[in-house]
C-alpha cells in the first residue's frame, strides 16, 4: 500500500456494516480499493459501498427489503471483461461486463461523479491484472475548489464563493475612478448650485419682514423711498441668482454627459473585448439575444447613473440635508411636526423593496426573450419561410411581446401608485406647517410671518428631492440590475486562457502530435477517446468518418477552440496550451465546416485574416480557390456588398470565398473541414490541384465526407467513434478492407465515381 | 413489428425503421447480477439494457425507448408505446429501471430562497427528503420544463424538478420567481 492514503478511495467501512459482512466470512481491511456511494440501485438515497479487493469486486449495504443481505453484488476479477462508466440523466453508473452483458455495479449521483470516473480508471487496470496503487493523489480534483470543495464548472476556474467579487458600489467606484478630477468639480460646481438655491428664501424673508411689512414690526427700514431702493436690490439680487445657478446647472449637464457617455463606452469596449476573449464553450450555454441585449443596452445605464448621480441623486440629498437644517433654524419645534409621516415613508419604502423591485428582473428577461425571439425569426426567415411558419412566427413573437407589456405593466402599476402616495405623504407636512405655524404667527410665538414663509419655502425644497428620491429608489434599482448582469460577463473567467509565460512559435515547421487525446464537451461524455497520431511538416492527411465521429473535434482541439481533458496536443513539439495566442494562430489557419462571411464587400471578406495584404494576393488566393471566375461575374468584382452570412452567394461560393481566405491567411498548418463539401466535382478537382500547388510544404488536414477529395493525400485517418481505427495511405486502407474500404464501397455504389470505382473493383478481383 | 428493412444484419433491428415493442413480440425479464434483459421472438436476447423517455416532458409516461449497451455502440430495440399493455412484472422492471436512469429531485415545496454572490440558494422539500441546493444564477442552470415547470441543476450537476410553477402556493411561487424570473 502507498505511504499516503487516499480519503475517497481509501474510506472506512462503519462499524456496524463491516461487523455484518464479517458474519458473511468478507474482510473489509483486505479490499485495496473502498470507497462509497450516495445512491442504491433503487434510485434512492443510500450510502453504498464498493470494496474491490485482489480476486473480486462487492457492494455493501445495510441490509432492507430489497437487498436483505448485507453483500449486494458480488463478482470475481476473473469474470469481468471490461469496466465503464455510463451517463443517465442526474447520475451514473458504474458497469462491468460479464458473460458479454454489461450490469449495474452501482449508481451514483453527478456529485460523484468524477469520484467514480477516477475509480473506474483504476478498475480498468485491475481487470487487466495489475494492481493499481490508491494513494492520496488520486484525492485531487481540479474540479473542486481547493478551499471550500464546491464543484467548479471546468478546471482553473474561480470559485465564486471563495471570491468575494465585491459589491457593484465599489466596482462602479472603481469604474468611476479614472475621471476622479471631473468628478471633484462636478461636485463643486454642484455645491455651488445648492448654495446658490438655498439664497433665495433668505432673501424673501427679509422682502417680507424688513421691506413689505416693516410697519408691523420695530426697527424696519421705514421710509419709502429706502424701502424701493432697497427691493431693487433684493428682486436684481434674486435674478442674479437664478441666472448663475442656471449657468452653473448648464455646464454641470454638460459635463455629467461628457463623463457618463465616456464611462458607458469604456464599458461597452469592456464587455465586447471579453466577450471576445471568451471561449467558444461560452458560445454554447448563451444565447445571443440574451448577450445582445446585455452588451448593448445593460451598458447605457453607466451614463444615466452619471448623469444622475451628478444632478439628481447626489443633489437631492444634498439639498434635504440643507434644507433640513435651514427648517431646524428656523423653527425647530415646526421641523419636528413636519417629520411627523416618517414612519410611513418608511413602511411603504420597505413595501416596494419586497414588493416591487424583484419585478424588474423580470421585465428585463422578458426583453431579453423579445431580442432572442426577433434573432432567432429574422436569422432563420429562410427556414420560415420554406415551411410557410410566418403566422406561426408571428404569434410566438406576439406571445413574447405581451410578455414584455405584462411585466412591464406589472411593475409600472406598482410604481405609478407608490410614487404619488409617496409624494402625498411628503406633502401632508404643508398643511401641517399651516395650521401649526399659522397658529404661531397669529399668536406672536417667535415666528414671523416672513420665517412662515421662508420654511414654506424650504418645506418645498425639502418635499421637492424627497419624492424625487422615491423615483431615485427606481432608476437605483434598474442600475443595480443592469450594472450586476454586465459585470457578470466581465467576470466570467475564458477557460482557454494563455499560458503565463507563453512560448513563442516565430518559424512554425508545422508538426503535429496528439498524444492519448481524450476530450469530451460534456463532462463525462468522451468525444475523442485517447487518439494519438503524428503528422510530420509538410505532410497531407486526410481524415475520414462517419458523421458525428469526432473530426471537427479534433480541429477544435488543434486549433485550441476547446481544451483537452486528458493528453497533449503538440505543434512542433510544444503544448498548444504553453503556445501564444498570436503565435497559434498564426500557425493554425481553419477553413470551419460552416463558412462564415461578414457582411461586407468579398474584398474585405477574404482579407479578413490579413488586412494587408495586397491586390495581387487577393487575385492569387482566390484563383487558386476557384473563386475568381464567380466574382468576376458581379459588376462589381471583388467590390461586391454581400449581406448577412454571406446572403447573395450560393453555398459552394461561399466555401470558396472561405478557402481563398484561409490561403491568404498563409498558416503553415491548413485545416480544411469538410471545405468543398457544397462544390461540383469538377471544381471541386480543379481546387484539389491548386490547393495541392499552393499548400507544398505546408502542412494540409482535410477532412472530407467524399473520398475522392482525400485520395492524394499522403495518409489518411479513419476516425470511429472517436478513436483512430485506421490509417494509412488510399491503397493501403483499400487492401485493408476495414471500415474505409466499406465506406469507399458505399460512395462507389451510390455515386459511381470512376476513379474510387477502379480501385475498389481492382480490390475484388485481385 | 414492421418488416425488416433489407440490408440490415439479421438479429438485428433496423436503425432507420420505427419499431414498437409490444407484449407479443417482446419479454422483459431479468438476468446475470439482476441486469435486464429483453428477448425479442425470433430475433434474440438482449443483455445489458437500459430504458429511456422519448418524451420525458410532453409524453411522461409513454414512448419508452429500450436500448442496448453491448458493444461501443448503443442499439434501440425499440419503443414501447404504452407500458400498461405489458403484464405487471414486466412493467414494473421497465419502471424500476428508469427510476434508476432518472436521477431527479423532484420539488414539492420551498422554504427559503436566498441569493449570495451570484448563486441562489434554496431549502427545498423534495421527494428524497429537504435539501439545501446550490445554483448557479443563470439561465442555462435553471430551464424549462414544458410550459410551466422548471429544471435546476445544482453546482454538483444534480438535477431538481419543479413540474408546474402554477401548483406551487403563491407566496412559494414568487419568492422563487423573485431570482429564477425566467
Ligand atoms: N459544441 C458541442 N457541444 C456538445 N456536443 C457537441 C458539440 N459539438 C459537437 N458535439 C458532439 O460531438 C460529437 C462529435 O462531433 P464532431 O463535430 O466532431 O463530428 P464530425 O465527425 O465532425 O461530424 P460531421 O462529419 O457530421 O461534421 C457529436 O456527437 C456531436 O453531437
Ligand atoms: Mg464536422
Amino acid at each position: 500500500m502507498a505511504p499516503s492514503r487516499s480519503e475517497l478511495l481509501y474510506r472506512e467501512v462503519p462499524p456496524d456494516l463491516a461487523a455484518l459482512v464479517r458474519l458473511e466470512g468478507v474482510d473489509p481491511d483486505g479490499a485495496w480499493l473502498r470507497t462509497d456511494t450516495d445512491l442504491s440501485l433503487a434510485g434512492a438515497y443510500e450510502q453504498v459501498f464498493l470494496l474491490v479487493f485482489e480476486d473480486r469486486l462487492m457492494t455493501l449495504g445495510r441490509p432492507c427489503e430489497r437487498w436483505p443481505k448485507p453483500v449486494r453484488i458480488h463478482i470475481p476479477r476473473g469474470s469481468i471483461k471490461e469496466v465503464r462508466t455510463r451517463q443517465g440523466v442526474g447520475g451514473g453508473f458504474l458497469e462491468a461486463l460479464v458473460d458479454g452483458v454489461y450490469v449495474e455495479v452501482l449508481s451514483y449521483s453527478n456529485a460523484r461523479a468524477d469520484l467514480f470516473h477516477k475509480a473506474a480508471a483504476k478498475l480498468k487496470a485491475w481487470v487487466a491484472g495489475l494492481t493499481p496503487a490508491v494513494t492520496a493523489e488520486d484525492d485531487y480534483n481540479p474540479r473542486k475548489c481547493s478551499k471550500c470543495g464546491m464543484t467548479l464548472e471546468f478546471k482553473g476556474d474561480i470559485c465564486r464563493r471563495c471570491i468575494d467579487r465585491g459589491a457593484v458600489v465599489s466596482r462602479v467606484i472603481r469604474l468611476i475612478r479614472p475621471y476622479a478630477g471631473w468628478a471633484v468639480l462636478m461636485i463643486a460646481i454642484l455645491l455651488a448650485v445648492i448654495g446658490l438655491q438655498m439664497v433665495p428664501p433668505r432673501l424673501h424673508k427679509i422682502l417680507v419682514d424688513q421691506v413689505l411689512v416693516p410697519l408691523l414690526e420695530e426697527g424696519g427700514v421705514s421710509d419709502a423711498g429706502t424701502r424701493e431702493l432697497w427691493l431693487l436690490y433684493l428682486v436684481a439680487a434674486l435674478v442674479g441668482i437664478l441666472v448663475l445657478r442656471n449657468v452653473l446647472n448648464s455646464l454641470n449637464g454638460r459635463l455629467s454627459s461628457y463623463v457618463g457617455t465616456q464611462i458607458t463606452t469604456d464599458m461597452r469596449e469592456t464587455v465586447l473585448a471579453r466577450l471576445t476573449r471568451l471561449s467558444v464553450d461560452y458560445y454554447d450555454r448563451h444565447s445571443v439575444g440574451q448577450l445582445i441585449s446585455r452588451a448593448g443596452y445593460d451598458t447605457a445605464v453607466f451614463n444615466e447613473l452619471v448623469r444622475n448621480v451628478a444632478g439628481g441623486f447626489l443633489a437631492q440629498i444634498i439639498v434635504v440635508i440643507v434644507t433640513g437644517a435651514m427648517l431646524f433654524s428656523i423653527s425647530w419645534k415646526l421641523a419636528l411636526w413636519t417629520l411627523l409621516p416618517a414612519p410611513l415613508v418608511i413602511l411603504a419604502s420597505t413595501f416596494y423593496w419586497r414588493r416591487v423591485y424583484p419585478r424588474y428582473f423580470r421585465v428585463w428577461d422578458a426583453h431579453s426573450r423579445l431580442m432572442n425571439s426577433l434573432n432567432s425569426i429574422l436569422s432563420g426567415i429562410r427556414v420560415v419561410k420554406a415551411f410557410g411558419q410566418e403566422k406561426r412566427e408571428e404569434t410566438r413573437y406576439a406571445r413574447s411581446n405581451r410578455y414584455v407589456r405584462d411585466s412591464a405593466r406589472r411593475v409600472e402599476y406598482a410604481t405609478s401608485i407608490f410614487n404619488p402616495t409617496m409624494s402625498m405623504i411628503f406633502e401632508l407636512g404643508g398643511p401641517i406647517v399651516w395650521f401649526v405655524g399659522g397658529r404661531d404667527v397669529v399668536h406672536g410665538e417667535g415666528l414671523t410671518l416672513g420665517g412662515l414663509m421662508a420654511f414654506l419655502a424650504y418645506l418645498g425644497m425639502f418635499y421637492g428631492p424627497l419624492a424625487h428620491m422615491t423615483q431615485l429608489t427606481d432608476w437605483m434599482t434598474r442600475f443595480f440590475t443592469a450594472a450586476q448582469r454586465t459585470f457578470e460577463i466581465v467576470d466570467t473567467v475564458p477557460q482557454i486562457t494563455e499560458s503565463a509565460e507563453p512560448k513563442r512559435l516565430p518559424q512554425p515547421q508545422g508538426a503535429i502530435r496528439f498524444e492519448n487525446v481524450t476530450f469530451g464537451y460534456n463532462r463525462h461524455e468522451p468525444v475523442v477517446k485517447g487518439v494519438s497520431f503524428e503528422v510530420r511538416p509538410g505532410e497531407h492527411v486526410g481524415i475520414v468518418g462517419k458523421s458525428g465521429s469526432g473530426k471537427t473535434t479534433l480541429v477544435n482541439l488543434l486549433a485550441r477552440f476547446y481544451d483537452v481533458d486528458e493528453g497533449r496536443v503538440l505543434i512542433d513539439g510544444l503544448d498548444v496550451q504553453d503556445v501564444g495566442m498570436d503565435d497559434l494562430r498564426r500557425t493554425v489557419g481553419v477553413v470551419l465546416q460552416e463558412p462564415f462571411l461578414f457582411r461586407g464587400t468579398i474584398y474585405a471578406n477574404i482579407t479578413y485574416g490579413q488586412r494587408e495584404a495586397t491586390a495581387e494576393e487577393v487575385l492569387a488566393a482566390s484563383k487558386a480557390a476557384n473563386a475568381h471566375k464567380f466574382i468576376m461575374r458581379h459588376p462589381l468584382g471583388y467590390d461586391t456588398y454581400i449581406g448577412e452570412r454571406g446572403a447573395g452567394l450560393s453555398g459552394g461560393e461561399r466555401q470558396r470565398i472561405s478557402i481563398a481566405r484561409a490561403l491568404l491567411y498563409d498558416p503553415r498548418i491548413l485545416v480544411l473541414d469538410e471545405a468543398t463539401s457544397n462544390v461540383d466535382t469538377e471544381s471541386e478537382q480543379l481546387i484539389q490541384e491548386a490547393l495541392a500547388r499552393v499548400t507544398a510544404g505546408r502542412t494540409t488536414i482535410a477532412i472530407a465526407h467524399r473520398l475522392s477529395t482525400l485520395k492524394n493525400s499522403d495518409r489518411i485517418l479513419v476516425i470511429d467513434k472517436g478513436r483512430i481505427v485506421e490509417h494509412g495511405t488510399h491503397e493501403q486502407l483499400l487492401a485493408l478492407g476495414g471500415l474505409y474500404h466499406r465506406l469507399v464501397k458505399i460512395q462507389t455504389e451510390l455515386s459511381r465515381e470512376p476513379s474510387v470505382d477502379a480501385l475498389a473493383l481492382r480490390k475484388k478481383r485481385p | 413489428m414492421t418488416a425488416a428493412d433489407p440490408g440490415t444484419d439479421a438479429g438485428q433491428p433496423s436503425p432507420t425503421a420505427l419499431r414498437f415493442l409490444t407484449p407479443e413480440i417482446c419479454r422483459i425479464h431479468l438476468g446475470t447480477h439482476e441486469a435486464l434483459h429483453v428477448t425479442v421472438k425470433g430475433e434474440r436476447i438482449y443483455g445489458g439494457v437500459y430504458a429511456a423517455y422519448a418524451f420525458p416532458v410532453a409524453h411522461p409516461d409513454e414512448y419508452i425507448a429500450l436500448i442496448h449497451t453491448g458493444g461501443e455502440e448503443e442499439v434501440e430495440i425499440g419503443i414501447i408505446r404504452d407500458l400498461s399493455e405489458f403484464p405487471d412484472a414486466d412493467a414494473a422492471l421497465v419502471r424500476q429501471a428508469l427510476e434508476r436512469r432518472y436521477f431527479v429531485h423532484t420539488i414539492t415545496g420551498i422554504r427559503r430562497v436566498g441569493w449570495k454572490y451570484g448563486f441562489v440558494n434554496m431549502d427545498v422539500q423534495t421527494d428524497k427528503g429537504p435539501a439545501d441546493i446550490l445554483i448557479p444564477w443563470r439561465h442555462d442552470r435553471a430551464f424549462d420544463y414544458g410550459r410551466r415547470g422548471k429544471v435546476l441543476i445544482d453546482v454538483e450537476g444534480n438535477r431538481y424538478l419543479i413540474p408546474d410553477l402554477e401548483e406551487l402556493p403563491v407566496r412559494q411561487r414568487e419568492e422563487f420567481q423573485r431570482y429564477i424570473y425566467w
